[in-house]
């Protein structure tokens, strides 16, 4: 006799945990299923050497929605986080603070440009706008303007209503999905330090350089986070804990170590799962938050989808081009270029080491035919300057984010590559921070191809899919069915592919729990 | 000094789109004069005799965009446009060579040399691309709709649009694709073979300022395939497209007048009335239409006290820029290109050529473009019209254009004075390794870069289309949002050149595309 639950939840990263302790709220009985041991998909803490523990994927909270804090009472269940606002752009003689203060962050830049500082509350102002429209959006359903039905027509007329005031935001918001991130900052900054910050996170997200079209929409996702930027107590993987923790609290159940092999689909509906065990579960909903292309190319079988939904999903990109360097190190890295008085800040526990646009640029030249930046971007940050339980008495984590490393190599693989790619990214650290490298007790490296293999994002991309128009909103993760649901019924999609995409917002889950209230409140 | 003569439409800039314009004016029975700076008329569509002797297209090379509907509508034939259909674009290697025909099955046959797996692909990348063909010459002919518009006229407008691609569906999610991908991997949805990607990629270069591989540029491909006259050259150079275009215009009344360069569009009341000549003399017009780019047309020739702070912001923020050069060369012997085949390709002499044996090629001659200086290794699209054209070039010489990148507009620390040489030397070593000889060919030689081209005809950055063609300037926000269909927040001023939908190319479409609005309006205010 199969277990039975009123859904089922595959996949325990922060979205399916979310989506479930909604659920769970709602007083449906829901199962989350989980492949590995722990839940957290991307976002985890684990002990990469002995007493050393960090986040091993995504590592700043900052997106995690309030909303959903508050609603899932987070921390009641233990979610704690100190902010770090302020993050540290070093030159080799220097450096600039980008803080969340505009008064402050204007002062810095004044350091390097008059012009750029007279100009940055303009662009202040232009990024909000756009930011404020995402916000919004973020947290809606994406309509499909196509749909001929009378319920289809209600919501996209009810949709235009809702934005009819919203043009000039609209308008600036297309320009940043078309324009390059260089483009987007050359309109207001002339400085090449001041440019290269902004433009760092127009790195984050893309699958091309921040001189390629659309990269000045990922400086605008990457800032839309409303609770600032912080380090999670314990790492990142407190996050997935305290959620798991709420939706326990309601019921929830969460099975680790299981792997779902098959969505079972009867007469076009979503029946239940089959483990890799051979167990089979059964339950009146099935929510996936693997990504689009695992859960339709191999959880389910092809005769149960349309095939140019198929297609669709064949045709999402989904390219990583970002690593992780996990250090241990035994002393904190000192920026020769660093000024606790000239900053106004007494440790840099988060840089980006990015000292021009160009600098940016050339680091994905070489991954565009299959090899990785022999000079790296980096994104250097010390989550132990804040918690020093994650290491040893007086020992330090830095982990480094940067890139760019390809998917594939073009002849060669990862792991004849990986030592060199650590030495390059070592080497620019030791150029800014000298005598770091030699202060590296142990590390850790994870390549694109890692992550996918560890956490199932397809081409190691951490937001399933990348921020282009075309795989953006209602056509997230594909056109038709980006309102969370798929061409299967009962079976739901939640998770990065899904609409507004990856990093730790929780908004997926939150979003695609609504869908699924909505339906039960219709055909129970 | 004022004239007193009085027209009922005044046409600033003599470019084909302008003499579209006013040619349609003309027709409609409205006293039309076209003002043109330079000494003749054609904008980009031009044919100079850059060597003695020897006469070529000095910007747009090939026609193929121009609209049937217009070379109808003007009877472009019965005043003199002659074409010969140059259907086959040949990319060279450097022991080989691929034809692209316009003929579907003898592509295919060509791709099967290379790779058997592209050859069966390509009816589905030709399916896909063709859709997206379909839709994008179904928009092209519409003026775009604002879909912000409140009044009940724009609401009718909108809601007119939806019902008239109610059924588009698949149709619009591929053009976002298109919008959306990279050129490269646009073709790597259907192709392996790198010579069969580069072929199609280099479509995605022309009128772009940035490299194959960026999200975006499959748009460019696609647009580039959209002609539906047909590959061809113009007997006696483009410049015969603006002739036919002005003779045309001239038998309904047009008149034209050269070397009249305008410096101010005449604004009274929030209304135009006509303009000032650099020499002084006023014109006056009931309606205003400038052919002028965008930029220049309301940030030099507009007072600004007349338009909103908006709309200048908007118009300042208009991108341009160009990273195309082009290079006349006079030669004393046909270019032979060593990979060529006569069997192999079916084709008797390769007039036609694009020059970029891999995606990696055309990818890597734009990154010194990102950062202000130009390719080592330009790709080139060479042809030869006086294969086909005798008259352009003395008894037994040819004439070879080069159409090439990447050069950006300003170069940092030199200028294109000082580089412009070894930009021709990067080029003839290209066109050596894979056409041997022909540097020693070369009898005289003109270099035009981006800079050259805005000096010459006012495009801005060099850019053959006015703007960059991203998602946020073309359709509903070309050339700005809200001035979108012709018109500018000037009552009675009117756009009609390449900044305005849908964009560059020598297809006529916007100049006709504005008439009809202008039209429009004088049926409800004369």
């Amino acid at each position: 006799m199969n277990r039975k639950f009123d859904a089922i939840v595959v996949g325990g990263g922060h979205n399916g945990l979310t989506c479930g302790a909604y659920l769970a709220r709602a007083g449906k009985r829901t199962l989350v299923l989980e492949q590995k041991p722990v839940v957290g998909g991307a976002s985890v803490t684990e002990e990469f050497s002995p007493g050393f523990r960090a986040s091993t994927y995504s590592y700043i909270l900052g997106h995690l929605h309030p909303k959903v804090i508050a609603e899932l009472e987070l921390k009641k269940f233990g979610l704690e986080y100190s902010p770090q606002p302020d993050v540290f752009n070093p030159t080799e003689d220097d450096g600039i603070i980008f803080t969340a203060n505009p008064a402050r962050t204007r002062e810095q830049i004044a350091r390097f440009s008059r012009k750029d500082a007279e100009n940055y509350p303009k662009f202040f102002e232009r990024l909000q706008s756009s930011v404020e429209i995402l916000r919004r959006l973020q947290l809606e359903t994406p309509v499909n303007p196509f749909r001929g039905d009378p319920a289809g027509l209600w919501k996209t007329a009810r949709f235009a209503w809702r934005y009819r005031k919203s043009e000039a935001a609209f308008y600036d918001l297309v320009r940043a999905l078309s324009m390059s991130a260089h483009d987007y900052v050359s309109r207001w900054f002339e400085h090449d330090l001041v440019k290269a910050k902004f433009m760092f996170w127009g790195t984050m997200g893309t699958s091309d350089g921040p001189y390629a079209p659309g990269s000045a929409f990922c400086i605008v996702a990457n800032l839309v986070g409303q609770i600032g930027m912080n380090f999670c107590k314990g790492g990142m993987g407190a996050v997935a804990e305290t959620i798991s923790a709420s939706g326990a609290a309601h019921g929830m159940e969460v099975q680790c170590d299981a792997w779902v092999e098959e969505i079972r689909v009867q007469g076009g509906r979503a029946v239940g799962v089959r483990l890799r065990s051979g167990e089979e579960i059964d339950a009146g909903r099935v929510i996936s938050a693997a990504s689009a292309k695992c859960t339709f190319l191999h959880m389910v079988g092809a005769e149960h989808l349309p095939d140019d939904f198929v297609e669709d999903v064949k045709g999402i990109r989904a390219r990583g081009n970002g690593f992780k360097i996990l250090c241990a190190v035994d002393r904190l890295p000192q920026y020769k270029g660093f000024s606790a008085e000239r900053t106004g800040v007494d440790y840099p526990a988060y840089a980006h080491i990015c000292p021009t646009p160009e600098y940016l640029e050339r680091a994905y030249q070489e991954a565009r035919f299959g090899w990785y930046s022999s000079d790296p971007y980096l994104s250097p940050n010390v989550p132990t300057h804040t918690d020093p339980s994650l290491a040893p008495e007086g020992k330090h984590v830095v982990v480094i984010y940067g890139g760019v490393t390809p998917h594939e190599l073009r002849n060669s693989d990862w792991d004849r590559e990986r030592p060199q790619m650590v030495r390059n990214a070592f080497a620019v650290m030791d150029r800014f921070a000298p005598g770091f490298s030699k202060s590296v007790i142990d590390h850790k490296a994870i390549t694109p191809k890692d992550i996918e293999a560890d956490i199932n994002m397809p081409g190691g991309n951490a937001d399933h899919g990348e921020l282009s128009l075309d795989q953006l909103f209602f056509m997230r993760p594909v056109p038709r069915y980006a309102d969370y649901r798929s061409p299967v019924k009962n079976l739901y999609q939640t998770g990065a592919s899904t609409h507004p995409g990856g990093s730790v917002s929780a908004l997926p889950g939150h979003n695609a729990a609504r869908e699924i209230l909505n339906d039960w409140r219709w055909r129970a | 000094m004022s004239s007193h003569r009085k027209y009922d439409a005044i046409v600033v800039g003599g470019g084909h789109n302008g003499l579209t314009c006013g040619a349609y004016l003309a027709r409609a029975g409205k006293r039309t004069l076209v003002l043109e700076q330079k000494p003749y008329v054609g904008g980009a569509s031009v044919t100079e005799e850059f060597s003695p002797g020897y006469r070529a297209s000095t910007y747009a090379f090939i026609l193929g965009h121009l609209h049937p509907k217009v070379i109808e509508e003007l009877e472009l034939r019965k005043f003199g446009l002659e074409y010969y259909p140059q259907p086959n674009v040949f990319n060279p290697t450097k022991d080989d060579g691929i034809i692209f025909s316009k003929d579907p099955v003898k592509t295919r046959e060509q791709i099967a040399r290379f790779s058997q797996s592209d050859a069966e692909n390509y009816p589905k990348f030709f399916a896909r691309l063709q859709s997206t063909i379909e839709i994008l010459r179904r928009l092209q002919l519409e003026t775009p709709v604002n879909p912000f518009r409140k009044d009940p006229a724009g609401i009718m407008r909108t809601l007119g649009f939806a019902w008239r691609y109610r059924n588009a569906e698949k149709e619009v999610y591929n053009l976002l694709h298109a919008l959306s991908m990279s050129a490269h991997d646009y073709v790597g949805q259907w192709f392996e073979n790198d010579l069969v990607k580069a072929k199609f990629m280099f479509w995605a270069t022309i009128g772009g300022n940035v490299g194959p591989y960026s999200p975006g540029t499959a748009f460019y491909l696609v647009t580039h395939l959209i002609g539906q006259t047909g590959m061809s050259f113009c007997k006696g150079g483009m410049g015969a497209i603006a002739d036919a275009l002005a003779a045309s215009g001239e038998a309904h009344g047009m008149e034209i007048r050269c070397e009249a360069w305008v410096e101010e569009i005449l604004v009274r009341d929030g209304r135009a009335y006509g303009v000032r000549l650099r020499s002084g003399e006023e014109i006056h017009a009931s309606r205003v239409v400038s052919n002028v780019n965008v930029r220049r047309t309301f940030l030099d020739m507009v007072d600004r006290s007349h338009l909103p702070e908006a709309f200048v912001d908007d118009v300042e923020g208009f991108r341009a820029r160009g990273m195309g050069f082009k290079l006349l060369c006079a030669v004393d012997r046909l270019p032979q290109y060593k990979g060529f085949s006569q069997e192999k390709t079916g084709v008797d002499y390769p007039a036609y050529a694009h020059i970029c044996p891999t995606p990696e090629f055309l990818e890597q001659a734009f990154h010194d473009a990102k950062f202000g200086w130009y390719s080592q290794e330009p790709f080139l699209s060479p042809n030869v019209p006086s294969y086909t054209d005798p008259t352009l070039a003395p008894e037994g010489k040819h004439v070879v254009v080069f159409q090439g990148g990447v050069t950006p507009y300003e170069l940092r620390n030199s200028d294109w004075d000082r580089e412009g040489p070894q930009v021709v030397r990067n080029a003839f070593a290209v066109m050596d390794r894979f056409a041997p000889g022909f540097s020693d060919s070369v009898i005289d030689h003109k270099l035009i870069t981006p800079k050259d081209i805005e000096a010459d005809i006012n495009m801005p950055g060099g850019n053959s289309q006015h703007g960059e063609l991203t998602l946020d300037q073309i359709f509903f926000m070309r050339p700005v949002p809200r001035y979108a269909d012709y018109r500018s927040p000037v009552k009675r001023l009117y756009q009609c050149g390449a900044s305005t939908h849908p964009g560059g190319a020598v297809s006529a479409v916007p100049g006709q595309n504005a008439a009809r609005e202008i039209l429009k309006d004088w049926r409800w205010r004369a």
